[in-house]
C-alpha cells in the first residue's frame, strides 16, 4: 500500500498554488452530487407529502399501493378510505367513492347521430362537471369536430368552431370520446398495466398506479386520452362527489385519464352525462348483449358506421344516420 | 174460355206470359239466390277489421324492424304525461262546438303564441289533428280520439318512420336530469346533478319524453342552438392564429372544378 | 477489487485544471438541469412545452437519438473483435464507455419524462406489473437494461484483468462481446418499434423505420466517436491511430448513404400520392394549413446530412481532417435533427383527429436535456479517464507487472 501511496503522490505531483484550486474543486464536485441526490429527495418527498396532506401514513400507504386487479377487497377500501380523506384536505368536500363490480351480462355499447348532432357541445361541459375534470389546466374527454358536408377529412376538420348558432351552414358535426375499443391499442402499450378493459367493456385506468408516461397516449387513434399536466383544480362547490374508484374520483397531476361510459353512473344502471346533457337526443347508450335494448335496435337498423374501423381497433362506439 | 159477352177469347198467349215470368224468376232465384243468401247471411266487414287487414300488410312489408319484430312488440315503455304542462288545458274552456271557425287565418287573437309551420300548407288545424267535437282530445286518421298524453299516437300516424325509431328507442329521450330540452344548461358550472335520483336509466323501466318535449307541434322543425364554449388548448401553451377552415370554407369537386388549382 | 475501485475513484478525482474546470462546468450544468426538474416535480409537467396533442416533447427526442448511439458503439466493437483489428481494438474500451454513458442517458431521459417518478417501480416483475411481452416500453426497459449490464460487465472485466496486470480471458468475454454486438442492433429496434407499434400514427407506422433508426444511428454515433476519439488524442497521452478513424469514418459514409437512400425511399412512398395519412410528412417537409414551424429545421438536416454525405465520399475531400472533422459533426447534427424534430413531434402533428398543434421544448425543458447530457458527459468522462489510465498503466493493482498493463499503443 506504501509504495502506492507514494506512486500515486507522485503521479498527481501537486504544485502548491493549484493544490487548494483543486481540493476546492474536487469538494465542489462532490458537494454539488450530494446536493443533487438530497435536493431531489426533498423535493420527491415534498411532493409525496403534499398529495397526502398532512397524514403521513396516507401518504405512504398511496406511495406503495398496489394494482387494483392484485388488491384484496381490504386494500381496496384501505385505498378509497385513503382517497375520500385526500380529498377532503385537498378539495374540501367529502366525496363517496363507489367501486361498484361490472354487472354480470351487460357489455356497454354507444352510438351517436351525425344526422341529429348540432354541435352544441352541451355533452363536452356535462362531462367535465359530471367527471371531476381539471378546469385549469381545461381537461375535456369529448372533442367536438366541425366538418364540411360532403366528405369526413379530419384533417380539415375545425375543433374550433365558434359560429353564432349551431348547426352552421355547410358543415356538420361528429363528437369523439374514448370508444372503449375491443381491441385496445392502448391497452396494449401500457409497460405497467395501469390501464386495462374491464369485464363490461370498459377501458379503465388505475389512477394510483399510472406513472405518466404517456404511451398510451400515443397509441390512441381517436386522440381520446388526457393528461394531467399540473394538479387538477376544482373548487369544492364544484365537485362532483359521486364517484367510482376507477372512473370519476378525483386525480393527480402525471397521471392519464380519458371517458369511461361514466362507470359511476351506468354501474348503477343510469345514463351518462353526455347523453342526458344532449338536447338533440342524438346519443343511444345501453347493453349491447340485450337484444330488446336501444342501442341493439340501432345497431341492427340504422346506417351504421365507425370511425377508422381500418385499423382493426374494434371500437364500441358506433356513428349513424337517420 | 167463354166472356159474358157470349164472345171466345184465345188464352194462349197469357198462359205463355205467366209462364215465362215463373221460369225467368226460378231462373233468377236458381242463379243468384244462393248469392243472395250469402250476402245477406254475413255483415260487411267493418272498419276495424279492414283496419287490421291493412296494418297486417304493413307489419309484414315495412313495418317489421329488421330482428322481425313489430311496433306492437316494441319494448314496453311509459310516456312522461303532458297534460300537466299544457297552458291552456282544458280545452274546452273556451272551445265548444258552436264556436268552431274552420276559417284559414292568422290567430292573431285567439293562441297569439302558435306560429303554424307544419305541413307545408297541406292542412289546417281541424284537417290533420285536432278533434272539433271534443278539443279536450286529439283526432287520429280514422277519426279515432288520442288523449294529450299519448300524443305521440297522432304523430305516428304521419311520421311512422320516426315513430318506428321512436318506439324502439333510436329516437327521442329518456325522461331524465334535463327533461326539458330548452332548459339544459350551457355551461360546466350549472351541469353538476346534486340529486342523482333524477338521473335517467337505460336498464329498467324505460320511461320516455312524448314528441312535443322536443318539437313543437305547430312549429317541429329543431330551431338553431347556441354554443357552448370552445375548448382551450393547455394552459401555456397558445393555439396557432392559423384556422384556414373557419375563413376559407373547404371547396367542394364542384367549386374547383374549371379553376386553377 | 476494492482497490480496483478505490485506485479508479482516485484517478476520476485526480487532473489538471481544465480537467476539474471541465468537471465543474458540467456539474454546474447538471445542477441547473436539477433545479428545473426539481421545478418540474414541483408544479408537474406544465412546465414543459408539450400538451395532449404533442404528447412526447424533446425528452424522448433526445432519448430516440441517443439510443441510437449507444447502439453504434458497437461500430467499434466490430472491427475489433469480429474483424480482428489491433488498432481499433486499443480504443474499443472507449467505444464501451459511450455505449455506457449513452444507455444511462437514456434512461435518465426516460425518467425525466414521467409523470410520476417515484412510481418507477410499478414495472418490477414481481413487486409491480410488469406488462412483458406485449408492452414496448417494457421491451425497451429490458433490452436497454441488459444492454448497459453487457457493457458495463464487460468494461469492468476488461479493464480490472488490465488493471491486475493479466491479459483478459478471450474465452471469458468474447461470447459477452458477440452478444453486445446483437444485442445493440436489437436496442435500437425495439425502440423503433415503439414507435412503429403506434397505428394511430401513419407517419410511424411503416416498415422502413427500423431500417432507418439504424441507418441513422450507424452514421451519428460513429461520428461523434470519432470526434471523441480526437478530442482525447488532443488532451490526453493516449493517441488514436489514424487507421481508425479511417474505418469508422467509412462506417459513417456508408451508413450515410444508406440514411438517404431510405429517405428517398421514404419521400416518394408519402408523396408520389398524398393521402391523409402523409399529413404529418407534409407538415414537416412543406408546412400544412399555414402552420410550418419544423420545415427549416428538416431542410437543414437533409442539407447538413448531404454535404457531410458529399465530403466523406469523395477521398480528395475526406482526406482532409478539417473536412472530415465538419463532416461528422454536421452528420451528428443534422441525424440529431432529423431523429428528434423530424421524427418524434410530426409523429404527433396533426392529431389523430386532425388537429395542428405546434410544439417548442420550454426553457426547463432545455435546460433538462443539456443537463441529462451534460450527465452523460460527465459519466464518459469519469469512465475513460479510468479506462485510459489502466491502459496507460498509470494506475495498476498493487504487485502487479508495470509492464504488463501497458498496450500496443505506447509502442509508436
Amino acid at each position: 500500500m506504501a509504495d502506492e501511496k507514494s506512486q500515486t503522490s507522485q503521479a498527481s505531483a501537486p504544485v502548491k498554488s493549484g493544490f487548494s484550486r483543486r481540493k476546492l474543486l474536487r469538494r465542489g464536485s462532490l458537494a454539488g452530487l450530494a446536493a443533487m441526490i438530497f435536493g431531489g429527495g426533498s423535493v420527491v418527498a415534498k411532493q409525496a407529502t403534499e398529495e397526502g396532506g398532512s397524514s403521513f401514513s396516507d401518504t405512504v400507504g398511496t406511495l406503495f399501493q398496489d394494482h387494483y386487479q392484485k388488491m384484496s377487497k381490504e386494500e381496496i377500501a384501505e385505498a378509497i378510505a385513503r382517497i375520500e380523506r385526500q380529498a377532503k384536505r385537498d378539495y374540501g368536500a367529502d366525496i363517496k367513492v363507489g367501486n361498484e363490480p361490472p354487472i354480470p351480462g351487460v357489455v356497454f355499447g354507444y352510438a351517436l347521430n351525425v344526422s341529429k348532432c348540432k354541435g352544441v357541445r352541451k355533452c363536452v361541459e356535462a362531462c367535465m362537471a359530471e367527471n371531476n375534470q381539471s378546469r385549469d389546466p381545461q381537461i375535456q374527454y369529448i372533442r367536438v369536430l366541425e366538418l364540411d358536408q360532403g366528405g369526413m377529412e379530419l384533417g380539415l376538420s375545425n375543433h374550433y368552431f365558434d359560429s353564432e348558432t349551431v348547426p352552421a351552414k355547410g358543415k356538420w358535426y361528429l363528437p369523439v370520446q374514448c370508444h372503449q375499443c375491443e381491441n385496445p391499442p392502448c391497452t396494449n402499450a401500457c409497460p405497467v398495466g395501469a390501464t386495462w378493459k374491464e369485464p363490461d367493456g370498459v377501458i379503465v385506468v388505475d389512477y394510483n398506479w399510472c406513472i405518466g408516461c404517456r404511451f398510451c397516449m400515443a397509441a390512441c387513434p381517436y386522440w381520446a386520452r388526457r393528461f394531467n399536466w399540473a394538479d387538477p383544480k376544482l373548487s369544492a362547490e364544484e365537485i362532483n362527489t359521486d364517484t367510482h374508484y376507477l372512473s370519476n374520483r378525483p386525480r393527480y397531476r402525471g397521471v392519464v385519464e380519458k371517458c369511461t361510459y361514466c362507470l359511476q353512473r351506468t354501474r348503477k344502471g343510469r345514463l351518462p352525462a353526455c347523453l342526458e346533457a344532449c338536447p338533440t337526443g342524438a346519443r343511444v347508450f345501453g347493453n349491447l348483449l340485450d337484444p330488446n335494448s336501444d342501442i341493439r335496435y340501432v345497431l341492427e337498423n340504422k346506417t351504421v358506421f365507425r370511425l377508422k374501423s381500418d385499423l382493426g381497433t374494434d371500437p364500441k362506439f358506433w356513428y349513424f344516420s337517420d | 174460355m167463354k166472356l159474358i159477352s157470349g164472345k171466345t177469347r184465345n188464352n194462349n198467349p197469357v198462359r205463355l206470359a205467366v209462364l215465362l215470368a215463373l221460369v225467368g224468376t226460378a231462373s233468377v232465384g236458381w242463379f243468384f239466390g244462393p248469392l243472395l243468401s250469402e250476402a245477406l247471411a254475413k255483415n260487411p266487414p267493418g272498419q276495424e277489421e279492414v283496419i287490421k287487414g291493412l296494418k297486417a300488410r304493413n307489419n309484414s312489408v315495412r313495418g317489421r324492424i329488421n330482428s322481425g319484430k313489430t311496433i306492437e312488440e316494441a319494448p314496453g315503455f311509459k310516456v312522461k304525461p303532458r297534460q300537466p304542462s299544457m297552458e291552456f288545458y282544458p280545452c274546452d274552456d273556451c272551445h265548444d262546438q258552436d264556436s268552431m271557425d274552420k276559417r284559414v287565418r292568422i290567430l292573431e287573437e285567439e293562441h297569439p303564441k302558435i306560429k303554424f309551420e307544419h305541413g307545408g300548407g297541406r292542412f289546417w288545424c281541424y284537417d290533420a289533428c285536432h278533434n272539433p267535437p271534443d278539443m279536450n282530445v286529439l283526432q287520429g286518421k280514422w277519426g279515432d280520439t288520442i288523449g294529450f298524453n299519448e300524443s305521440y299516437k297522432l304523430c305516428g300516424d304521419c311520421h311512422f318512420e320516426r315513430q318506428k325509431d321512436w318506439y324502439f328507442g333510436g329516437h327521442g329521450k329518456r325522461v331524465g336530469a334535463f327533461s326539458d330540452p330548452k332548459a339544459i344548461p350551457l355551461t360546466y358550472k350549472e351541469f353538476l346533478v346534486k340529486d342523482r335520483e333524477k338521473i335517467g336509466t337505460w336498464q329498467g323501466e324505460r320511461v320516455l319524453l312524448n314528441c312535443t318535449a322536443c318539437h313543437d307541434p305547430h312549429s317541429p322543425s329543431i330551431k338553431p342552438y347556441k354554443l357552448s364554449p370552445v375548448p382551450l388548448v393547455r394552459s401555456g401553451l397558445e393555439k396557432g392564429s392559423h384556422e384556414p377552415h373557419a375563413a376559407q370554407p373547404h371547396l367542394q369537386i364542384w367549386d374547383r372544378l374549371g379553376k386553377k388549382h | 477489487m476494492l482497490a480496483f475501485i478505490i485506485d479508479s475513484i482516485k484517478e476520476m478525482l485526480r487532473g489538471g485544471p481544465k480537467y476539474h474546470a471541465w468537471l465543474g462546468g458540467l456539474t454546474l450544468i447538471i445542477l441547473i438541469g436539477v433545479y428545473f426538474y426539481g421545478q418540474q416535480l414541483a408544479h408537474g409537467m406544465i412546465v414543459t412545452g408539450m400538451s395532449d396533442q404533442v404528447s412526447w416533447g424533446a425528452y424522448i427526442a433526445n432519448f430516440t437519438y441517443l439510443v441510437g448511439v449507444a447502439a453504434a458503439a458497437v461500430m467499434l466493437v466490430i472491427p475489433a473483435y469480429i474483424f480482428d483489428r489491433k488498432d481499433v481494438k486499443e480504443v474499443v474500451l472507449l467505444g464501451e464507455c459511450v455505449a455506457i454513458a449513452a444507455c444511462i442517458m437514456c434512461m435518465t431521459f426516460v425518467t425525466v419524462d414521467l409523470g410520476r417518478p417515484e412510481r418507477i417501480w410499478h414495472m418490477l416483475p414481481l413487486l409491480g406489473k410488469f406488462n412483458f411481452p406485449i408492452s414496448l416500453l417494457a421491451w425497451d426497459v429490458v433490452v436497454l437494461t441488459v444492454y448497459l449490464l453487457l457493457n458495463l460487465g464487460i468494461l469492468v472485466y476488461i479493464v480490472y484483468t488490465k488493471y491486475s496486470g493479466h491479459e483478459p480471458n478471450k474465452k471469458a468475454y468474447y461470447p459477452w462481446v458477440l452478444l453486445s454486438v446483437v444485442w445493440a442492433f436489437s436496442i435500437h429496434t425495439v425502440t423503433a418499434f415503439l414507435l412503429v407499434s403506434n397505428v394511430s400514427r401513419p407517419f410511424w407506422h411503416t416498415a422502413i423505420l427500423a431500417p432507418r433508426f439504424l441507418a441513422s444511428a450507424f452514421t451519428s454515433g460513429p461520428a461523434l466517436i470519432i470526434l471523441g476519439l480526437q478530442v482525447i488524442s488532443m488532451i490526453t497521452e493516449f493517441k488514436v491511430k489514424e487507421s481508425v478513424l479511417r474505418v469508422v469514418g467509412l462506417i459513417v459514409t456508408v451508413s450515410l448513404q444508406i440514411n438517404l437512400f431510405f429517405l428517398g425511399v421514404e419521400l416518394f412512398t408519402e408523396f408520389y400520392h398524398s393521402t391523409e395519412h402523409v399529413e404529418s410528412a407534409t407538415y414537416l417537409f412543406m408546412g400544412e394549413h399555414g402552420y410550418h414551424g419544423l420545415v427549416p429545421w428538416i431542410w437543414s438536416a437533409i442539407t447538413m446530412n448531404l454535404i457531410a454525405l458529399v465530403i466523406m465520399s469523395t477521398y480528395k475531400l475526406r482526406a482532409n481532417q478539417t473536412l472530415f472533422n465538419v463532416a461528422c459533426a454536421l452528420a451528428i447534427v443534422g441525424v440529431w435533427i432529423e431523429k428528434g424534430m423530424g421524427l418524434i413531434i410530426p409523429g404527433f402533428i396533426p392529431t389523430p383527429l386532425g388537429e395542428i398543434l405546434e410544439y417548442s421544448p420550454s426553457w426547463a425543458e432545455i435546460w433538462i436535456s443539456i443537463a441529462v447530457w451534460c450527465i452523460g458527459f460527465l459519466i464518459f468522462t469519469l469512465l475513460a479517464k479510468v479506462v485510459l489510465a489502466v491502459e496507460l498503466g498509470r494506475i495498476k493493482a498493487p504487485g502487479a507487472n508495470p509492464g504488463a498493463a501497458k498496450t500496443v499503443a505506447q509502442a509508436d
